[in-house]
């Protein structure tokens, strides 16, 4: 009778670990935004992607930018396998015509978008560039943080981001959920 | 007759010259003339601190309160804010506040980045650079708390606790304002 006991307080425990960490999930809610071109893009567009990566970068930041052929190489890898990349400029003194030249000098292959008086960033609370969000169908944080753990390719020891992804496409749990995210901070509007 | 008397004060001369030289371009000493200052550029030292480095710059504070900014020369809200971390640094006896500065910058930047910065900006404290093989353990040995965004600065009390910590630019009077409640005469 005890050992029946223990045992249904052991799944009990179990259950509402898991329920409790489910719960403990973000959930970003849906917006929209406008690319350096004017088209609006929506995250509800994204809706049947595996998952969808959210980028804070920026222009004129020397961590962001030794990201940028990171940032396309990943999006080579990852969009075939049913991932959206989308990035978002946050930083007021960052204008459309700068992002739209930036992203064409960098052959950037996923859409950047103005995120005006950093609405968006606050609503993620994303304090750097380049800080990460993965999402999923349910827009629910599956991975928040840096892409790797070194601005020069050659020392990167952990590529965080590309472990987060394999995981969700393999149907995992992704192991490391959180990182810190190192770089410029993103410039606000007061 | 003369010679000897005027050689020995001439010899006086150089020895106190060269003694005052220096102790101005020891690390963390106040710049004084244009003289010092142009010898201060060229005896700068950038050394690396790593972990353990950290801690004791921390925690064996020998009376005396740290005012630590972590910065870098590609960020530039820090730049903006280094002409006041210079006025702060002047502003103390540095027997008593120990302002310090830990560069993000790479070790291998320290000639070809760091010192020709410190150097304009005409920086008198001692600057660091970071050295870790993890970028994430030099954000959690800075502060658990931080997000890893620059410029952040930090205040320590004599015991080496954390009293105040900022992510962003700050200001001289902030950052005064926050020494100074734990030293309230400067």
């Amino acid at each position: 009778m005890l050992r029946r006991f223990f045992a249904l307080l052991t799944v009990a425990v179990l259950l509402f670990s898991v329920l409790r960490a489910d719960e403990t999930k973000r959930k970003v809610g849906n917006f929209t935004l406008e690319d350096y071109n004017g088209a609006k893009h929506s995250l509800a567009d994204f809706k049947a992607s595996k998952a969808i990566v959210l980028m804070f970068i920026a222009t004129q930041c020397p961590v962001s930018n030794a990201y940028n052929a990171r940032m396309v190489e990943l999006h080579k890898d990852y969009s075939s396998k049913g991932v959206s990349f989308v990035a978002i400029n946050s930083n007021k003194q960052e204008s459309v015509e700068e992002i739209k030249k930036h992203s064409k000098d960098n052959g950037f292959t996923f859409a950047v978008l103005k995120d005006w008086n950093n609405v968006i960033a606050d609503k993620l609370e994303a304090s750097v560039t380049p800080e990460i969000y993965v999402l999923n169908s349910n827009f629910e944080v599956l991975y928040h943080g840096r892409i790797d753990d070194s601005q020069r390719e050659g020392k990167v020891m952990s590529k965080d981001l590309r472990a987060a992804l394999d995981s969700i496409l393999s149907g995992k749990t992704v192991e490391v959920q959180e990182t810190k995210a190192f770089g410029c901070t993103i410039k606000r509007v007061k | 007759m003369m010679a000897k008397p005027l050689f020995v004060v001439g010899l006086l001369l150089v020895v106190l010259i060269g003694t005052g030289c220096r102790q101005n371009d020891r690390p963390g000493g106040r710049s004084g003339s244009a003289a010092t200052t142009t010898e201060k550029k060229t005896v700068r030292t950038v050394e690396p601190i790593d972990e353990a480095g950290l801690q004791r710059l921390i925690k064996q504070r020998d009376g005396r309160i740290l005012f630590l900014n972590v910065w870098a020369t590609w960020c530039a809200p820090c730049v903006e804010e280094f002409p006041d971390l210079v006025r702060l640094s002047r502003a103390y006896d540095e027997t008593q506040v120990e302002v310090v500065g830990i560069s993000a910058d790479y070790p291998d930047e320290i000639d070809s980045k760091i010192v020709p910065f410190l150097n304009k900006q005409n920086v008198p404290f001692r600057v660091y650079v970071a050295k870790f093989d993890r970028q994430e353990d030099f954000i959690n040995a800075v502060s658990r708390s931080w997000s890893g965004a620059l410029p952040a600065s930090g205040v320590y009390d004599p015991q080496g606790n954390q009293r105040f910590f900022l992510v962003g630019k700050g200001t001289f009077e902030q950052f005064k304002k926050e020494i100074d409640k734990l030293k309230p005469t400067p």
